[in-house]
């Protein structure tokens, strides 16, 4: 049987003063709200990169494909892309965390020694693949070949392009997927496309681009 | 009595299980609140409830995580603790479920950007966050130790 039993004076002031402290902690993170931010590109290409070099607006992509917010991410950064072909700098870097997006990015890596990452990842964006199969049936699609994509896979030769660009993103402080934007981190998760053309004016009103 | 009741009614493992439990959350608001706005962006995206419950719920958490938390490793109100944590793992259980059903590999909300969980490994984390918070439900012992009632007075608190 569950009982009821009266708090003290001394006990009720205590746990007033717990809760009192938790609330002052709180309220001490929650006002200090840090803000993600890496070194931004000023336009040098550290991935693959799309827009004019001297863009005042770049926007930094840290993609897994597995990760559904970073899929509709990329699909509104490509209409911005088309809003602002002249002022935005888009860098995609891979950031797999997963086996399979592992191989998403080699598959992108491999399209990338053919000249056709562009081509492959806009294809992935609309369909993410969800399966190996998937993979080299849109790779195939986008016009490369599918045993040179399958033995891409299998060999593991671009796994060290993929790690290369994973270890200069935490090396730029990111440990997680994300879009910066002059540095910064868009936190919309994935927002619309009003909420992107907002931060981008503002980056081009600060860089009075 | 049965053997099994009086064993999980052990002073010890219940202060373990609050300690844990309690350490846990706690860590969980303290990554989520400098980044609370991100959170919030995240819950949304889980697209599980309308947009105004989903900002309520993330903006409410880290509190109720922070504050419980501390409840839990002070012994303050055990049992209705152990209720708010149970929902609170239900909560996260449905969320990682709907992330597993839509192919999602990760779960990285919950410890905020402390570290990035599989699904996976986070369902079986809720799981066993539901078994602790209903052994702290169900299963008292006569006396929580280190508690803060046993720092101020003798008398037991409210449970």
């Amino acid at each position: 049987m569950w009982k009821i039993k009266m708090w003290t004076k001394q006990y009720l002031i205590s746990v007033a003063f717990v809760t009192i402290i938790a609330v002052i902690t709180g309220y001490f993170l929650w006002n200090n709200a840090g803000e993600r931010k890496i070194e931004p590109g000023n336009g040098n290409c550290s991935g693959y990169c799309l827009g004019p070099e001297d863009a005042p607006v770049t926007i930094d992509a840290y993609v897994d494909f597995t990760c559904h917010i970073c899929v509709e991410k990329g699909l509104l950064i490509a209409q911005a892309l088309e809003m602002y072909p002249e002022r935005l700098r888009f860098i995609y870097h891979h950031y797999p965390e997963s086996d399979f997006s592992n191989e998403v990015a080699q598959a992108l890596e491999y399209a990338g020694s053919q000249g056709m990452f562009w081509d492959l990842y806009e294809e992935f964006i609309a369909n993410p693949p969800t399966s190996i199969g998937e993979i080299v049936a849109i790779s195939t699609a986008v016009g490369l070949s599918s045993n040179e994509v399958s033995d891409a896979l299998e060999s593991n030769e671009f796994l060290h392009s993929v790690e290369a660009a994973r270890q200069e993103a935490v090396a730029q402080g990111v440990y997680f997927v994300g879009v910066f934007i002059n540095g910064k981190e868009y936190e919309k998760y994935p927002g619309t496309l009003e909420d992107l053309v907002q931060a981008i004016e503002l980056e081009l009103k600060k860089t009075g681009g | 009595m049965s053997k099994l009741s009086k064993w999980l009614s052990n002073a010890y493992l219940f202060l373990l299980l609050r300690g844990l439990l309690g350490i846990m959350f706690i860590t969980s608001a303290v990554t989520k609140f400098p980044h609370h706005e991100a959170f919030v962006g995240v819950v949304k995206g889980y697209d599980i409830l309308p947009d105004f419950l989903a900002t309520a719920y993330a903006d409410s958490l880290p509190w109720v995580e922070l504050i419980f938390g501390a409840y839990l490793v002070l012994a303050i109100m055990v049992r209705i603790s152990a209720i708010v944590s149970l929902l609170m793992a239900i909560s996260f259980m449905v969320a990682n479920v709907t992330a597993i059903s839509r192919g999602d590999e990760h779960c990285g909300s919950c410890f905020g950007e402390l570290t990035i969980l599989p699904v996976e490994q986070a369902i079986i984390m809720d799981s066993l966050i539901i078994i602790a918070s209903l052994i702290l439900i169900f299963f008292q012992p006569q006396k929580h130790l280190f508690s803060l009632e046993s720092l101020v007075n003798k008398k037991p608190a409210l449970e």
